[in-house]
C-alpha cells in the first residue's frame, strides 16, 4: 500500500513521535514495511503519507548519522518484489528517543 | 520393501562374500574347500563301512529362508569303496553333495557373540546325475544292497561325517550387551544381534544379514522377516551396512554435535538433549534436529541471536550429503539462509550487518562441524566394527580391507554400500597320476678287487689306490598315486628303453626282457670304465598302485623308463583334461656293477679338483665376458643337474684338456657320473648351445693359450698315468 497523499505534515522529530504509533500502524500493514524502513525510512515514510519538512530530516539526520548514503534502488526493488523475506524486521519505534545534546 | 525392519543397523554381506569367506575358513575331512579338491571320507553306518573318494568340482552357496544355508558340491569322478559287510565299489559317481546347517551366533567369551555355522546338526541331501544313477544300479547288480539301500547309506554316512566336522571359524565378532544403550563408535555394541539369511531365488541377490538393535528403548523392535530383499547394490564382494534414523541421531548426530560445541549430548537442546538451548559464537540454539530424506539429510533448528537494538528469531534449515571413496566419506553442507524475525525498538542500523549473512554462517560453520564428525565416526570405525572386526582378541580374518563405493539415504536409513574383497588362493590342480619311487640296494657281494696304480695330474707321483668291485642286487619300488582321479584305479605298468618299444607287463610278475639296452661298467679303471649293448632282465611283482622292480647284477648299469597308465573300478582308462589316457613314468637306473677306489684317492681327486678350480677361476678372471668357465662340482652325490651341467662346460671349452678333466672327473664322481648322463638333465641341450654361443669369438684366442698351458700341464701328468697305470686283480 503507498499512500501518495501526505495524511500528516512533520517538521520536527518531536512531531514524528506524537505520530509515531500511527505512522507503525501503516507501516506494518504495508508488505515487508519493517525491511523497507530499514532500507530507506524517508521513501517509506513518504510512501505512508508522512511529510517530512527539511528540518525535520536534518534533525533525524542528526540524531542518526547512518542515515547518510540510502539509495532508491534496494528499496524499490524490495517494494516490487513478490517473495517472502527470510529476514523480516518488525518496528517497535521509528527512531531513539535521545536526550537533546 | 524394508530397509532395517525395524532393527537400528543392519550389516549385510553378499553370497558371494560369505563363500568366499567359507571356503578360507571350512575344511572339510582336513582339506580346504576351494575347488576343484578331493576329499577321502570314511564311510560307516547302517553296518557297513568303508571309504568314498569325491572329486568336488564347484561349490555354491545358497542361504535359506530358515536362517541356514546349503553348501553344494558338484562332483565327479567319485567313488565308493565298500570294504564290510562285502567289498564293493561304485564308480564312477556324479552329481551333487548338499549340506545344509544353522547359521547361528555363539558365545565368543564375556558379551562377545560370533558369527558360526552348526554343523553339529547339518543335514546332508545326495543327488546323482542320470548316469550316476546307472553306474549304481550297474554296479549292484548281484549283490544284497539294492540302489535305495545304497543311497540311504550314503545319506546316512555322509550326514554322521559331516556333524563331525568343526564348525568354521566366521571371522565377524560382536559384543552384545542386553538392556544397555549401545554404541556405533569408538567400538561397536549391541543391545540386541540377531543374525539372519536374506533369501533370493538368484544367489547373487542373496545376503546374510545382521541385524542390530543398539537403542535399549528399541529392544522388542524388528522383525527380519520384514526385510524381503537386500540392499547391497556392488556387484561384486558386496556389503552394505544401514543405520536407522532414530539411532543415527542418538548414536552418530547428537555425540558429532557435542564434540562439535564440546560438550556433552544431554547438554543440548532437543532432539539431542533436554536443555532450552546451546550458544556458540554468539547465536543461541534452541532446536536441532536431523531427518533423512531422499539423498540427504535434513537438518532443521531455532535460532535467536539478541543485540543492543534488536532481539532476532528464526529458524535454520541445511542438508548435508555424503561422498564416498575408498575409507573416506566426504560430506558437502548446503546451509539455506536463515528464516528470520527481527523485532528493534528503533531504526538500528547494526541489525541487518548482523543478522544478514553472519547468522547463517555461524549456523553453517556448527553444521560443518556436526557433518564431519558424523563422516569421521561412519567411516572411522563403523564399518570394520560392523563387520565384526571391533572385538579385541578376535581375528579379522579375511573381512579386512572393506571399502566405501557410495551412501544411499532415503527416508528409512542411511546405507554405507561398500565391498569387502576376501581373497581365496585356489590352487591349480589338473588330474593326473605320478608314478614316484627308488633304487635301493639290497644283497651286494664283490666280484673283484685290486691296486689302482695311477698318477693323478697334480700329483707329483703315481700312487697306489685300492679297489673294490661290487656286484649290487637292486631293487626298484615304485608307487603310483593319483589327483583329481576316480579312486581306486589299477595302474598298468610298461617297460621302455629310449627309443625302442613299449613292453606292457602283463600279471603280477615275471620277469621282462629288454633288448639292445646300453649298459654300463665302471671297469677298467683306467679309462673310466666301458659299454656294452645287450639284453636285460628285469624282475617284476606288482601289488595294487605298487611295482617293485629287480635287476641283474652281471647286466651292469643301465637305465629305462617306467610307464604307467590306469583304468578305473569299471576298467575304464583314467582320462586327462584333454580326453587323452593319463600317462606317467618314472626313470629307473639300476646300478649293478660298482667300483670303490680307497686309499688316498677320494682327498688325491679333491685336491686336484682344487687345484684344477684354480687355474679354472684364473681363466675367469682374465676373461671377464668368460661366462661359463666350468665350476668344480664337489664329489659328494651332486645333484644330476648340477653335474651334467659341469660336463657340458667342459665339453663346450673344446679342448683336448678338457677330455682329460672329463675323465679325471668321471672316475672322480663314479655312481654319480652315470646319473647324471642317465638323467632328463642330459637330454636338455639348450645349456650346452647356450654356453657355446655365449663364447664371444674374440675371447677364443686368449683364453686358448691360457688353456694350451693348463693342456700341458695335465698332458705330463696323462702320460705318467698311462705308463703306470692299472695293475688290476681279478677275483
Amino acid at each position: 500500500m503507498s499512500e501518495r497523499k501526505p495524511w500528516v505534515k512533520i517538521d520536527s522529530l518531536e512531531e514524528l513521535f506524537k505520530h509515531e504509533a500511527e505512522i507503525l500502524k501503516r507501516i506494518e500493514q504495508i508488505p515487508n514495511g519493517g525491511n523497507l524502513f530499514l532500507i530507506h525510512p524517508f521513501m517509506l515514510l513518504a510512501d505512508v503519507g508522512v511529510e517530512l519538512s527539511e528540518n525535520a530530516q536534518k534533525q533525524i539526520i542528526r540524531q542518526e548519522p547512518h542515515l547518510s548514503g540510502l539509495s532508491a534502488v534496494p528499496y524499490n526493488a524490495l517494494k516490487a518484489s513478490k517473495a517472502k523475506q527470510n529476514f523480516r524486521v518488525h518496528l517497535k519505534g521509528l527512531f531513539e528517543r535521545k536526550a537533546p545534546k | 520393501m524394508s530397509l532395517l525392519a525395524g532393527f537400528d543397523l543392519v550389516t549385510e554381506i553378499s553370497n558371494e562374500t560369505i563363500l568366499k569367506l567359507l571356503k578360507k575358513n571350512l575344511q572339510i575331512g582336513g582339506v580346504s574347500v576351494v575347488p576343484t579338491f578331493e576329499l577321502t571320507l570314511p564311510i560307516s553306518g547302517g553296518g557297513a563301512s568303508g571309504t568314498a573318494h569325491l572329486i568336488v568340482k564347484s561349490l555354491d552357496l545358497d542361504l535359506n529362508a530358515d536362517d541356514t544355508m546349503t553348501l553344494s558340491l558338484g562332483f565327479e569322478k567319485t567313488s565308493v569303496n565298500v570294504t564290510s559287510p562285502l567289498p564293493l565299489t561304485i564308480c564312477p559317481l556324479d552329481g551333487t553333495l548338499a549340506i545344509t546347517a544353522a547359521i547361528i551366533l555363539v558365545n565368543a567369551g564375556g558379551s562377545n557373540q560370533q558369527v558360526s555355522v552348526n554343523m553339529g546338526s547339518a543335514t546332508v541331501a545326495i543327488t546323482y546325475s542320470a548316469q550316476a544313477d546307472a553306474t549304481i544300479t550297474q554296479d549292484l547288480a548281484g549283490t544284497p544292497v539294492s540302489p535305495t539301500t545304497f543311497k540311504s547309506l550314503a545319506v546316512q554316512a555322509l550326514t554322521s561325517f559331516v556333524q563331525g566336522v568343526p564348525s568354521p571359524t566366521v571371522p565377524m565378532a560382536f559384543s552384545v550387551v542386553p538392556g544397555t544403550d549401545g554404541s556405533l563408535t569408538p567400538s561397536l555394541q549391541f543391545e540386541k544381534l540377531e543374525v539372519h539369511c536374506i533369501p533370493n531365488a538368484n544367489r547373487s541377490q542373496q545376503a546374510l544379514g545382521l541385524f542390530g538393535i543398539l537403542l535399549a528403548a528399541n529392544d522388542s523392535h524388528g522383525n527380519h522377516a520384514n526385510k524381503t530383499g537386500t540392499a547391497i547394490t556392488a556387484a561384486h564382494d558386496g556389503m552394505c551396512i544401514s543405520i536407522s534414523p532414530q539411532a543415527f541421531n542418538k548414536l552418530v548426530f547428537c555425540p558429532a554435535i557435542a564434540t562439535a560445541l564440546s560438550t556433552s549430548p544431554s547438554s543440548l537442546p532437543p532432539s539431542c538433549g533436554s536443555n532450552t538451548h546451546f550458544s556458540t559464537q554468539g547465536v543461541t540454539v534452541k532446536s536441532i534436529t536431523d531427518s533423512f530424506a531422499t539423498g540427504h539429510i535434513d537438518i532443521n533448528g531455532a535460532v535467536s541471536k539478541s543485540g543492543t537494538c534488536y532481539d532476532a528469531s528464526g529458524t535454520f534449515h541445511g542438508t548435508i550429503i555424503f561422498t564416498a571413496s575408498g575409507s573416506t566419506l566426504t560430506p558437502a553442507i548446503h546451509m539455506d539462509q536463515p528464516n528470520v524475525d527481527v523485532s528493534i525498538p528503533w531504526y538500528c542500523w547494526l541489525v541487518a550487518g548482523i543478522v544478514l549473512g553472519p547468522l547463517g554462517l555461524v549456523l553453517a560453520g556448527v553444521l560443518d562441524g556436526v557433518a564431519n564428525g558424523i563422516a569421521g565416526s561412519l567411516a572411522g570405525a563403523a564399518l570394520s566394527n560392523a563387520l565384526g572386526g571391533g572385538i579385541p582378541g578376535v581375528s579379522l580374518g579375511g573381512l579386512s580391507g572393506a571399502s566405501f563405493s557410495g551412501v544411499v539415504i532415503t527416508t528409512a536409513g542411511l546405507t554405507l554400500q561398500g565391498s569387502v574383497p576376501v581373497f581365496v588362493s585356489a590352487p591349480f590342480l589338473t588330474p593326473e597320476i605320478t608314478v614316484a619311487g627308488s633304487v635301493t640296494t639290497g644283497a651286494s657281494h664283490i666280484v673283484s678287487s685290486g691296486t689302482f696304480h695311477t698318477q693323478l695330474w697334480c700329483m707329483d707321483h703315481a700312487k697306489d689306490y685300492p679297489y673294490t668291485e661290487y656286484a649290487q642286487n637292486q631293487k626298484g619300488t615304485y608307487n603310483v598315486t593319483g589327483q583329481l582321479v576316480t579312486q581306486p584305479f589299477t595302474p598298468h605298468f610298461s617297460l621302455q628303453v629310449p627309443g625302442g618299444p613299449i613292453q606292457p607287463l602283463s600279471g603280477n610278475s615275471g620277469t621282462a626282457v629288454l633288448s639292445n639296452v646300453e649298459c654300463h661298467y665302471p671297469m677298467p679303471l683306467a679309462t673310466g670304465g666301458n659299454a656294452v649293448v645287450q639284453d636285460v632282465h628285469i624282475g617284476y611283482f606288482i601289488s595294487g598302485t605298487t611295482i617293485q622292480l629287480t635287476n641283474t647284477p652281471s647286466e651292469g648299469d643301465y637305465y629305462f623308463y617306467l610307464n604307467a597308465t590306469a583304468s578305473d573300478c569299471n576298467g575304464n582308462p583314467l582320462k586327462d583334461f584333454e580326453g587323452d589316457d593319463m600317462l606317467s613314468w618314472a626313470q629307473v637306473q639300476f646300478e649293478g656293477d660298482h667300483v670303490d677306489i680307497g686309499g688316498d684317492y677320494a682327498a688325491d681327486e679333491q685336491q686336484c679338483a682344487a687345484e684344477l678350480q684354480k687355474l679354472l677361476q684364473q681363466i675367469l678372471q682374465n676373461s671377464k665376458q668368460w661366462q661359463y668357465v666350468p665350476t668344480w662340482v664337489q664329489v659328494d652325490f651332486p645333484p644330476p643337474e648340477q653335474l651334467i651341467q659341469y660336463f657340458r662346460d667342459l665339453v663346450s671349452i673344446n679342448e683336448a684338456v678338457a677330455d682329460e678333466i672329463l675323465i679325471q672327473s668321471k672316475i672322480a664322481h663314479g655312481n654319480s657320473f652315470y646319473r647324471a648322463i642317465f638323467s632328463p638333465a642330459a637330454t636338455q641341450p639348450n645349456l650346452l648351445r647356450t654356453n657355446q654361443s655365449a663364447v664371444a669369438q674374440s675371447q677364443i684366442a686368449a683364453l686358448t693359450s691360457q688353456i694350451a698351458s693348463l693342456t700341458e700341464q695335465l698332458a705330463k701328468a696323462n702320460a705318467a698315468r698311462i705308463a703306470t697305470s692299472g695293475q688290476q686283480i681279478e677275483r
